[in-house]
């Protein structure tokens, strides 16, 4: 990082190599700013800097005790600035995607069944992908470590407590999906499922089965609700 | 030399290329380049909200605000859409930030919108927790650092209002040690983010075994292209799969040396574009590539953007010359201080 600038002292003149043929920068500007303000200047950027790398450091599932006391030290300065993601963009690996399906009991006893994230429905790309991050955020909470007998059994306190308040959320998020939808299309029941497309293996669309073949769609059922039960 | 006189001047020299890196000025068109850009993308990811507003934070929202608070479980995740329920107060405060990034895409009052860009960003990302994605974060990053450096002192109407004030040609503003702290902030938290988005790629098999970008292709929700017919050239997928992984962990290290630089950035237009157009996230692979901006030097705005107005400060400021003679360049220099 360091030597990208060399003083050229027949000039005066520091001359910026890293800006690849830049203008010259006089040397008394640079030295314009006091000792005392680089020095606060300099803990600043230290100390925002260790924001930016903690933040995605200690991201769950993967941190350690170490990285976790950091993020725990920084927290009001990572939550204010919202520098706590992961950016673990398609990471660990590309995966099946989720959606919601669901079907509507309305009071003139017809059905009306949907699904979100729609393409034909949300338009432009960015609020269908909103819709397509809210299935995935129903899937991401249905943490399937709830499901491991290990850890109902054998208690590590604190994991299992924060198991426990995601699954309540969980079922809350699916609450509140079922109560917008029940809402914004005066339905008296709803029942909600979450699909999952798996992604289909190359040699089979190499034999030209499509992307949306029933083979690669597994659906779960998330819960039935009435709109009294919900108001 | 005793050992000590060694550390004293591994401090010394440390010291000093901290000084060149972090407090030596920079000429700000870039950072006003990447306001424009990173302000429409701001604009448009906000007006997209507009379409559904009340679906994601009307009292009936997908997730409820009560909820949203819950999930984020603490009060540091602060927003002003925790206070602000009632349908019509919420478009107000809507519109009223529609309206901060358009100002602050088109740079006026850019001292105070850059700001209240940068929080309205963040204050909707905590609140549409659930159905946000890599846009929003990257979105949030650049908002900050154009907060932070001066970001409206280039291509904005606050700067051709100052000219318009000055009744003359208006010199480019001074490089400035807030441009420069801006722009290395944002140089490392894009290293960062692809040090992060590469290590975190290493725990799945299919990076290792080439083929994660089947995965991300044949993935129905993402695909705005069909790109299925690399299924025959399982080869390519593979290349795909292991310069992504390869590029985006070597990011931080290869984005430096000035020799590679050009190299490194160019491959980030191929992989986010393929994002934007294969994978239907054209604004998050756009983000992306504003955010690289950081590493073009300002200079490349300048021959972009300058074209017209260079001449014509040549000419006002050097007496109708315009020879790039050192002794011209020094005193062009000196009369820019002075206009800045």
């Amino acid at each position: 990082m360091w030597g990208f600038y060399r003083f050229d002292r027949r000039n005066a003149y520091l001359v910026d190599f890293q800006n690849a043929g830049a203008s010259k920068v006089p040397k008394s500007r640079m030295m314009s700013l006091s000792l005392k303000y680089r020095i606060i200047l300099s803990m600043l950027v230290v100390f925002h800097l260790a924001a930016v790398f903690i933040g995605p450091w200690s991201m769950r599932p993967y941190d350690s005790a170490f990285s976790s006391a950091l993020a725990q030290a920084w927290l009001p300065y990572l939550r204010a600035a919202s520098l706590d993601n992961g950016y673990r963009f398609f990471a660990p690996e590309p995966g099946p995607s989720h959606l919601v399906r669901y079907e509507l009991a309305m009071p003139d006893g017809s059905a009306v069944e949907g699904v979100f994230p729609d393409l034909s429905e949300h338009q432009p790309r960015l609020l269908y992908h909103r819709h397509f991050m809210l299935s995935e955020f129903l899937n991401t909470l249905d943490n399937p470590a709830f499901e491991n007998p290990d850890l109902e059994t054998s208690p590590p306190a604190p994991e299992l407590a924060d198991l426990a308040r995601w699954k309540r959320l969980h079922g809350e998020l699916i609450q509140s999906v079922a109560r917008h939808l029940l809402v914004t299309s005066a339905a008296e029941e709803i029942t909600l499922y979450l699909r999952r497309h798996n992604i289909p293996l190359p040699e089979e669309v190499a034999r030209g089965v499509a992307l949306d073949d029933s083979r690669w769609i597994e659906e779960k059922l998330l819960g039935s609700f009435s709109r009294e039960e919900l108001e | 030399m005793n050992p000590l006189d060694h550390v004293k001047d591994w401090f010394a020299d440390g010291w000093r290329g901290w000084n060149d890196f972090w407090f030596a000025p920079r000429d700000s068109a870039m950072l006003g380049a990447i306001r424009i850009l990173a302000g429409s993308m701001l604009f448009y990811t906000h007006f997209v909200w507009t379409l559904d507003f009340l679906a994601f934070f009307g009292p009936h929202a997908w997730i409820s605000r009560d909820l949203a608070a819950r999930l984020q479980g603490d009060p540091f995740a602060w927003s002003h859409l925790w206070m602000v329920q009632s349908p019509p107060w919420l478009w107000i405060t809507h519109f009223f930030a529609l309206l901060v990034f358009l100002l602050f895409t088109i740079g006026l009052f850019t001292k105070v919108t850059s700001v209240l860009a940068w929080l309205f960003a963040v204050s909707y990302a905590h609140r549409a927790i659930g159905t946000q994605f890599g846009l929003d974060q990257i979105n949030i990053v650049l908002a900050m650092y154009l907060m932070l450096g001066p970001s409206g002192a280039a291509y904005s109407v606050d700067r051709w209002l100052a000219s318009k004030r000055s009744a003359g040609p208006q010199a480019p503003a001074a490089p400035s040690i807030r441009a420069n702290i801006a722009t290395r902030l944002l140089q490392i938290h894009m290293c960062v983010i692809y040090l992060f988005a590469g290590l975190a790629k290493l725990q799945g098999p299919s990076w290792w075994n080439g083929t994660a970008m089947w995965g991300a292709i044949a993935n129905l929700q993402y695909q705005s292209l069909d790109m299925t017919w690399l299924v025959h050239y399982p080869i390519a997928v593979a290349v795909l799969t292991h310069v992504t992984v390869f590029w985006e962990i070597s990011y931080c290290a290869l984005v430096w040396p000035k020799w590679i630089r050009p190299v490194i950035i160019l491959l980030a237009v191929p992989l986010h574009l393929g994002i934007a157009v294969c994978l239907g996230m054209a604004t998050f692979g756009m983000a992306m590539m504003y955010g690289n901006l950081a590493f073009v030097p300002p200079k490349v705005a300048r021959a972009l953007f300058d074209r017209k107005l260079q001449p014509r400060l040549d000419e006002a400021s050097l007496g109708g010359k315009t020879s790039s003679s050192p002794r011209n360049t020094r005193r062009r220099h000196r009369l820019n201080s002075r206009v800045g």
